[in-house]
């Protein structure tokens, strides 16, 4: 198989969430000597784009969502060892997670897939996660963006804390607040100080690419 | 009638509880009274406006109950109460369930279902387990209350809550959704379990009160994360036994469907549902807007009574003004539905939402909706 056979394999089998393909792929992308993040972005990342326009247009949903990302991910474990370290240190980082006091992540988890695809290193914080550990994390990662969902109105205050908290620990400068959720609103994320809002995970991915300067 | 020393409310007004009886059964026998009545599905809002958390209201039934009966009066609601949660019969089935400030009660820690295989040890309690589990102990706690307390308010109420979304957590939901490809028969097995276990806990209150009105949700099973095709399969299909079952034991015969999130894809594979005379169908969104009044109106119109959906968003965020104007427009086009109206909010009314809010519903309601 020729280069642009391969990561178009690579990109179909992620589609199809095929992870036996992507895997077979991934060892013949190194074995045939394609940079590891080029079988990534030119592969798997590629699949991950249709994928998020099939979800955009209904003609995928969250479990077909969540078969792709498992053959991508096979691909990226068995690519993601030969990363060169100067492509790695160069990923922006983003990090992410369900607001303290909520634990709904199914829509968080699909933006981490979906930013991961894009090319971001991402530091899932998981679900309810302390509005400090948030912030402490962003600055000792000195991530560029901080992605902050939840699904309640009840737990939407404590977005306002995260933005608090990183002005406090002085890297609000620095790091850009992404927000998201189905309570929240491009409105609210001015009256908090955040940076942006993202409707859905596919808005999420323009929406980061743009906070991170790429 | 003198109120209880634990939950302390003053009597509630009798003469507006007759009034608001009329106005609340005038959709189901088809005599509308004086105007379109109004549920913003009032649950922790009505602790917190009186001085308790949303946390309390979860973890105390009789307080929940008897502030729902309280703020009804208040705002001039539904001559009705009600208390429940989302992952009902769950701790029946393994899980573990924690009450937080922010939250109705949510599954924490390990799931019962970690692989496939652990679905055949799965045992479905019958009804003589369910009274004697915890779910069945709380409604029990808190209706047999209402009933020695509030007797005029009283409804059973089994809250079926979302089939799909229960059966979700029983293995956690990225994994459920995902065998819905990878491990259907599982996800059945699954959804079979809840189904069964809910439709015992439905017999098990209609066995104690006689009968037990039954609130039905499509949450997990929307267009946000489905297709309709599965919506279906591991949605509406197992409402449809659950439904037909807990009838035959006792349970009805009111029946209210809520269709929470978005159903913009798939609310028309809901007209296969089971309807009693005395249903109530109730779509929450249609993308990111409120479902509009006119489709539902249009579709559901002839088969149930409908219940509108002002955006939480707007009643959490927006001004009484922005809600005044919102009720009017719904009001408008759904008053004269052939089955009757409610006006409702797409969801629960957010614990926080300020009082106003649900007052400019109200008063919409008897500018706009009068018969």
């Amino acid at each position: 198989m020729d280069r642009a056979e391969i990561l178009k394999g690579l990109a179909d089998a992620t589609v199809a969430g095929d992870a036996e393909t992507t895997a077979k792929l991934a060892n013949e992308a190194l074995r045939t000597g394609i940079d590891a993040y080029d079988a990534i972005m030119g592969g798997c990342a590629e699949g991950m784009k249709v994928v998020s326009n099939k979800y955009e247009t209904g003609e995928m949903y969250v479990p077909e969502i969540l078969l792709s990302a498992e053959a991508m991910y096979a691909a990226i474990d068995i690519l993601k060892p030969h990363l060169k370290v100067e492509r790695a240190a160069a990923q922006a980082k983003v990090v992410i997670g369900v607001v303290e006091g909520d634990i709904h992540d199914i829509g968080k988890n699909l933006v981490r897939i979906m930013l991961d695809a894009s090319g971001f290193k991402m530091f899932d914080l998981g679900r309810d996660v302390p509005v400090k550990d948030m912030a402490a994390k962003a600055a000792t990662e000195g991530a560029q963006v901080v992605a902050i969902s939840t699904l309640m109105t009840t737990t939407m205050p404590n977005m306002k804390r995260v933005v608090d908290e990183l002005k406090a620990l002085g890297v609000k400068d620095k790091v850009k607040v992404l927000i998201g959720g189905a309570p929240t609103s491009e409105e609210f994320a001015k009256s908090i100080g955040a940076d942006a809002w993202a409707k859905d995970a596919t808005a999420a991915i323009k929406v980061a690419e743009k906070l991170a300067g790429r | 009638m003198s109120a209880p020393p634990e939950v302390f409310f003053p009597s509630i007004n009798t003469d507006w509880h007759g009034h608001a009886a009329k106005r609340f059964a005038g959709p189901f026998v088809g005599v509308p009274f004086d105007r379109v009545d109004v549920d913003p599905i009032i649950l922790p809002h009505a602790a917190i406006i009186n001085g308790y958390t949303l946390k309390e209201f979860y973890m105390r039934p009789k307080l929940g109950l008897a502030s729902v009966c309280w703020t009804n009066e208040l705002y001039d609601l539904l001559p009705v109460t009600h208390w429940f949660y989302s992952n009902v019969w769950l701790r029946e089935l393994g899980c573990k369930l924690e009450f937080k400030e922010t939250l109705p009660p949510v599954v924490t820690g390990d799931r019962p279902i970690k692989n496939p295989e652990d679905a055949d040890k799965l045992h479905i309690p019958d009804v003589s387990e369910i009274e004697k589990g915890p779910t069945f102990s709380g409604f029990v706690e808190g209706y047999d209350f209402v009933k020695q307390y509030f007797p005029n308010w009283f409804v059973p109420i089994h809250f079926t809550f979302c089939l799909t979304a229960m059966a979700a957590e029983l293995t956690g939901v990225d994994k459920f959704m995902l065998w819905t490809l990878k491990q259907p028969k599982i996800c059945h097995k699954l959804m079979e379990t809840v189904m069964e276990t809910s439709t015992n806990g439905a017999i098990a209150l209609a066995k104690r009160y006689g009968f037990a009105m039954m609130v039905i949700g499509g949450v997990l099973a929307n267009s946000d994360l489905l297709q309709p095709a599965k919506v279906k399969e591991f949605g509406m299909d197992y409402h449809i036994k659950h439904v037909k079952k807990a009838f035959k034991g006792g349970a009805g015969p009111q029946l209210w469907y809520h269709l929470c999130g978005n159903h913009s894809r798939d609310y028309m594979i809901w007209k296969d549902e089971f309807f009693s005379p005395f249903t109530v169908m109730h779509i929450g969104y249609m993308g990111k807007e409120s479902f509009p009044v006119s489709e539902a109106k249009k579709v559901y119109g002839n088969m149930a009574t409908i219940m509108s959906s002002v955006d939480t968003k707007l009643m959490y965020r927006g001004t009484p003004k922005e809600v005044y104007d919102v009720s009017k427009q719904m009001i408008l086009e759904g008053k004269d539905s052939p089955r009757g109206f409610v006006h409702g909010c797409a969801c629960e009314v957010p614990a926080y939402t300020p009082p106003g809010n649900i007052y400019a519903m109200v008063k919409a309601a008897r500018e706009w909706g009068k018969y």
